[in-house]
């Protein structure tokens, strides 16, 4: 059970501050665009949170690109929608913390081999609910997404949107809820990230063959045997290394229910 | 509440990574966010304002340039004005060719009505020469159908004329027969009455010739007046004897007289066909005989009576099918007469026929038939 309200609230809390700057090659206007700052939650994803940033460079690019798709880049490496704020800027500034973070907003050369396109956040709520659905499937075998209505995959998602915290995890504390007669989930939704991006997705149980609890130093000896020393990073911050799996998928799980850590 | 280093550890980085990474920023960034909107609005009222100041500076000009050299300004107004009616003279030219174009059109236009009228107007007359002669045809036609009718009504007073002798002609027919018939009765009851004489007299004969009758009479005559009582009870006695057999012999052969008096049936079963034809399409219902003539009537399945003529041997010949039955004939009858024919059938109707002119007279129907008889 996810009970631990304290760190729970702390991980909502989390807000990133970002300064937007417009890609100089795209610039029409004579006048120079002042960068745009804003603060999002870690938490949320860029789709949900750039709309005004969009309105404000609109003005300074050519009209014919004004319909393109707009995507986002860090030191030339364009940032994938889909994953959580947070968790991008664990990726890609984690061991070089540099604040305010500085992303270049881009009209045209959309890398298409790199990202997916999104047109409107219906997409982004489609990906968003697919996610849960593949963590329910690995912790309880999907059970309790297939038993919510649909005002509740609604609730949910209108939760994290609108940044609600009561409103997500009404909902959410369902899915962090264990079945069955052992303690805990049957597998635990997790993805890890080297530095370059690559993502190691494997399941993983919450227990031991002796049917203790598996901490994190024992899941890093079981994934690199070669590298023991290997630290994990999420949320911003390091795993302790006697941190049990299960509370930690309890706790410290996006909100779409799986753990992404970065190695570090 | 599980505890331990670990997540004390957890929450103290979160803790730090909150104030470093948010708290600093937050306040910083919501007052940028807000200078932002701030110099967006006043930009654009800058722009709004600018806006104006040239408009208002337009509008001074226009007031300024008005104070000038007024003879100077006039003549200009006059050239101006020149100017304008050269144009309007120039337009007013050219709406006149316009107008002449217009002329010579609307005159073509007004050329082509007037031929199409004319060639209207020729249409019309010849209509009207056609529903003239239309007209003289119809009237034709209704004097042709006025004597056609006059015609028809004298042959209908002919039909009824003739109709009426027909009638009468056949009243007298029948009463001819019936007087036939009776005299054919009177001569029977005669033939009868000499057979009844020839056998009285037979009988007479008979009695006469009886030996014992004739021996009683003689011998009870004779024995009154002369023998004694002993001889007379045995004559008696022998007299009783023999009357008694005589009496046995008179009686059988009485009894032969009248069995052979009596009229005499022969019954036997038809065992030949005299000549057989077909009568209907489908079964037959109904034969009769007709009381007077040799006509037999047959009923058949196909909703006819049929009248056959059977007096020559062997060959039958149809006297004509008397049609107006809606569904199978089931029973048909002559009246005493022999005028009139009744057929009942399947429809829940009867209808009854004359024989001679084959008309249906009278068609009843269940209820019709029991309001006529009630």
């Amino acid at each position: 059970m996810a009970n631990d309200r304290e760190v729970l609230r702390e991980i909502w809390d989390g807000k990133l501050p970002i300064c937007f700057q417009l890609d100089q090659e795209e610039i029409m206007d004579i006048q120079q665009p002042d960068p745009f700052y804003v603060m999002v939650p870690r938490l949320s994803y860029f789709p949900l949170v750039i709309d005004k940033m969009k309105r404000h460079f609109l003005r300074f690019i050519s009209q014919e690109n004004a319909d393109n798709e707009m995507w986002l880049d860090y030191n030339g490496q364009p940032l994938k929608w889909h994953y959580p704020i947070g968790f991008l800027y664990d990726l890609f500034c984690g061991n070089d913390p540099q604040l305010p973070w500085n992303l270049t907003v881009h009209f045209t050369k959309f890398p298409e081999h790199i990202l997916l396109h999104c047109s409107n956040k219906d997409i982004v709520e489609a990906h968003f609910m697919s996610t849960v659905k593949e963590a329910d499937v690995l912790k309880h075998r999907g059970q309790v997404m297939s038993t919510m209505q649909k005002k509740d995959h609604n609730q949910l998602w209108l939760g994290l949107q609108n940044d609600k915290f009561d409103q997500f995890w009404a909902i959410n504390r369902r899915l962090m809820e264990s079945h069955g007669d052992n303690e805990g989930f049957k597998h635990i939704p997790i993805r890890i990230y080297s530095d370059d991006g690559i993502c190691r997705q494997r399941l993983i149980s919450p227990r031991n063959s002796d049917g203790s609890r598996k901490i994190i130093q024992q899941l890093i000896s079981e994934l690199y045997p070669d590298k023991p020393d290997v630290k994990l990073r999420t949320h911003g911050i390091l795993l302790p290394a006697d941190t049990p799996l299960q509370w930690l998928s309890e706790h410290m799980s996006y909100p779409d229910n799986f753990l992404h850590i970065c190695l570090c | 509440m599980e505890g331990g280093e670990w997540r004390k550890d957890i929450i103290n980085q979160l803790q730090s990574r909150n104030k470093r990474e948010t708290s600093t920023f937050q306040d910083i960034i919501a007052f940028q966010s807000r200078l932002f909107d701030n110099v967006s609005t006043l930009k654009n009222e800058n722009l709004q304002l600018t806006l104006m100041n040239e408009r208002m500076r337009y509008s001074n000009n226009e007031s300024v340039s008005s104070g000038g050299n007024p003879s100077f300004e006039k003549i200009q107004a006059m050239e101006q004005r020149i100017l304008a009616q050269q144009e309007e003279l120039t337009s007013l030219h050219r709406t006149r060719g316009e107008n002449a174009q217009e002329i010579i059109n609307l005159n073509a236009r007004v050329r082509e009505l007037e031929k199409n009228l004319q060639s209207k107007d020729i249409l019309i007359s010849e209509n009207m020469a056609l529903i003239a002669s239309l007209r003289a045809e119809i009237q034709m036609y209704d004097t042709n159908m006025n004597e056609l009718q006059g015609l028809n009504q004298m042959l209908r007073d002919e039909h009824q004329a003739l109709q009426i002798a027909f009638a009468s002609i056949e009243e007298k027919l029948r009463k001819a027969q019936d007087e036939n018939r009776s005299l054919v009765e009177r001569l029977i009851k005669y033939k009868a009455k000499d057979a009844d004489k020839m056998n009285e007299e037979n009988e007479h004969f008979l009695k006469s010739n009886n030996p014992t009758a004739f021996f009683i009479n003689t011998f009870g005559r004779v024995s009154f007046g002369k023998k004694s009582d002993k001889v007379r009870k045995e004559l008696e006695e022998a007299a009783r004897e023999g009357c008694s057999r005589g009496s046995d012999g008179s009686g059988g052969s009485v009894d032969d007289k009248i069995m052979e008096s009596m009229p005499y049936y022969a019954t036997t079963l038809p065992t030949k066909v005299l000549s057989s034809f077909d009568a209907h399409d489908g079964e037959v219902n109904a034969v009769k005989w007709s009381p007077t003539d040799r006509l037999v009537a047959t009923g058949g399945a196909d909703r006819k009576v049929k009248l056959w003529d059977v007096s020559k041997m062997g060959l039958v010949e149809s006297k004509g099918a008397l049609v107006g039955s809606n569904a199978g004939v089931m029973s048909v009858d002559f009246d005493a007469t022999g005028v009139y024919i009744v057929g009942a059938s399947n429809d829940f109707a009867s209808r009854v026929w004359t024989v001679g002119d084959q008309r249906l007279r009278v068609s009843c129907y269940t209820n019709q038939i029991f309001d006529n008889y009630i």
